[in-house]
């Protein structure tokens, strides 16, 4: 498995963010609530509570590293280090109050420099973000195919961070959360989302 | 943001209260606004109309076209093994462990011994020389020492300083993400370090407050949110839309191929800009807290040291990204080295002048004025 040298890990230490975000829901059966037995220091989870966490939440850190425009192989791998380093780094004593958005974080710096290693290859991606799938499904008549290949090239025109605030915002993280992820303000976010949803708007309604 | 919204909210204002941003009043506020009024609600449909185009293409295009994992997931005990079962504690191991322990008591005991030989005034004889009549040797603890004894060179149980206070609030602040651009401030003061937060969302007040309660000389302040957002200054008018420089937009046209890709260029190039300016701007605050002539012991030193160059750090980055981006349309001459102080007023001129290449703004340059000038900024950076 590679190594990276950067390893930024935001410190909030918040037991209430470890509780929402390690309770797992599961539809019909209700809460698992992971803090329901909790470990002597109720700052670490235990094995099972990792267990969960990671059988949780891979797959949209999985999909947030595809919005990066990764090839699923080297996605699929730097979700699994990301969680790795998030167990290593809670054993070894580093507080870390949201173990989500951490992982967010450090999947998004690792897809990163993945991503300035395969520079070329992912710039020409980029540029048929979206744009080249098809568009032509029944659940999109409700938009209506004009809408919605224009609203495809205004999401592929957004700057990579605006892009990135999008999606992570769609995954349910707060702007002190995306900020933290992307290491940006909280009003930058905040200016981002605002422009990203413009351009979409536009798209749609003008 | 309106004075209880008794004109219609901003755009920013209703995306944060449809992201659920907004504080408890300044939601109430604008609901109550919305129930009176047919535009905004109208308006507010229309943003929550795109959210749900933008889910609706995500799920139904994206999530169906993104691949799946390629293999199989990795086991939980595959990818993090439980830890090896420790190895029952013999006798013989304790017994090897307490003669090292011995050992190291007797070297160490040894060593002062040795390191205070020389304070003895008078010299061993030698047994060729008549032995004089020796007093009574002189215990340890009164022997004359020149040298004071370690824990005398050190101030007993010396106050803490109010600059460490503020470097332990610089390093909370910097941890907590709190040091880029929101409403905080370290404030000096004679007796302690004071935080001041301002306008700040309840949630991350109370955190910032929680974290740096536990620290000594350090005390919170707060303003009310209200005071402030009536005090503050109203938004500026948006940019003009204008037509961007030709050369750049040639140039850009040329290169990438469409006005979309040149769209996504300059915001890519913009945002860039937005990071090297919070951290430019943060890293001249630490700079005007704790100049170099400060007296700030060597550990809190090194806490604000480490702060820095993860600053420094990342804004290498994005200006190492933004001059890669620039670099081919860009040509012209470095300028002088700034030095800490300017840094964030370079990276404000660089911000201003990359919004004027590439989102209209107005500038009393020419077209090779600005790529010089935005050239020798970049370089200036750099350094």
């Amino acid at each position: 498995m590679r190594r990276h040298q950067k390893l930024i890990v935001p410190v909030i230490q918040d037991k209430e963010t470890w509780q929402r975000e390690c309770t797992v829901s599961d539809g019909a059966k209700g809460h698992a609530d992971l803090w329901a037995n909790p470990p002597p220091d109720p700052m670490t989870p235990s094995r099972s509570q990792f267990e969960t966490l990671y059988n949780e939440r891979r797959t949209e850190i999985y999909r947030y590293i595809l919005t990066l425009r990764l090839p699923a192989a080297n996605a699929q791998e730097l979700v699994q280090e990301a969680f790795l380093r998030l167990f290593q780094a809670i054993e070894s004593g580093t507080s870390i109050g949201n173990p989500r958005a951490w992982l967010f974080r450090v999947a998004h710096n690792l897809a990163v420099d993945e991503r300035n290693r395969q520079a070329l290859a992912v710039e020409q991606a980029d540029s048929t973000y979206l744009t080249a799938l098809d568009l032509d499904t029944p659940e999109l008549v409700v938009i209506g195919k004009e809408r919605t290949r224009q609203l495809a090239d205004a999401i592929a025109g957004l700057s990579k961070q605006q892009r990135a605030c999008l999606h992570l915002r769609a995954e349910g993280l707060r702007y002190r959360e995306i900020a933290a992820v992307l290491e940006i303000s909280t009003p930058t976010v905040g200016e981002f989302l605002q422009r990203a949803m413009k351009r979409m708007r536009t798209a749609i309604y003008e | 943001m309106n004075n209880n919204f008794r004109e219609h909210p901003d755009e920013s204002t209703v995306l944060r209260f449809l992201d659920g941003e907004l504080t408890g009043r300044e939601a109430a506020e604008l609901r109550s606004h919305l129930d009176g009024c047919w535009q905004c609600r109208r308006n507010l449909g229309e943003w929550q109309g795109t959210i749900d185009a933008f889910l609706r293409l995500r799920e139904t295009v994206q999530f169906a076209a993104d691949p799946p994992p390629p293999n199989p997931w990795m086991p939980f005990d595959q990818l993090y093994p439980p830890p090896a079962t420790p190895k029952p504690t013999r006798w013989w191991s304790i017994l090897k462990f307490a003669s090292v322990a011995a050992v190291i008591v007797v070297a160490v005991f040894a060593a002062v011994v040795v390191l205070r030989k020389p304070t003895v005034p008078p010299p061993i004889p030698m047994a060729s020389t008549p032995v004089p009549k020796l007093t009574p040797p002189p215990t340890l603890g009164t022997i004359p020492s020149p040298i004071p004894p370690p824990t005398a060179q050190q101030p007993p149980t010396a106050p803490p300083s109010p600059l460490h206070g503020q470097v332990l609030a610089a390093q909370v602040l910097h941890k907590l993400g709190a040091d880029l651009g929101e409403p905080v401030a370290i404030v000096p003061s004679p007796t302690h370090a004071i935080v001041r937060t301002r306008a700040l969302d309840p949630r991350r007040r109370q955190t910032i407050q929680d974290a740096l309660a536990k620290l000594p000389g350090v005390a919170f302040e707060s303003s009310e949110l209200q005071t402030v957002a009536n005090s503050a200054p109203a938004l500026a008018p948006a940019v003009p839309q204008t037509p961007r420089p030709k050369l750049f937009e040639a140039n850009l046209l040329k290169r990438l191929g469409s006005a979309a890709a040149v769209e996504s260029f300059a915001n890519a190039i913009l945002d860039d800009s937005d990071t090297i300016a919070i951290r430019a701007h943060a890293i001249e605050t630490l700079d005007t807290l704790f100049p170099k002539k400060a007296p700030l012991s060597p550990p809190d030193r090194a806490i604000i040291d480490g702060i820095v160059s993860a600053h420094r750090a990342v804004l290498d980055r994005h200006v190492q990204s933004l001059r890669a981006r620039l670099q081919p349309i860009l040509d012209g001459a470095a300028g002088p080295s700034p030095d800490a102080a300017s840094l964030s007023a370079r990276a404000t001129e660089l911000d201003r002048l990359l919004n004027a290449a590439f989102a209209g703004a107005q500038v009393p340059l020419t077209d090779p004025e600005l790529a010089v000038r935005i050239q020798s900024l970049l370089k200036d950076l750099e350094q």
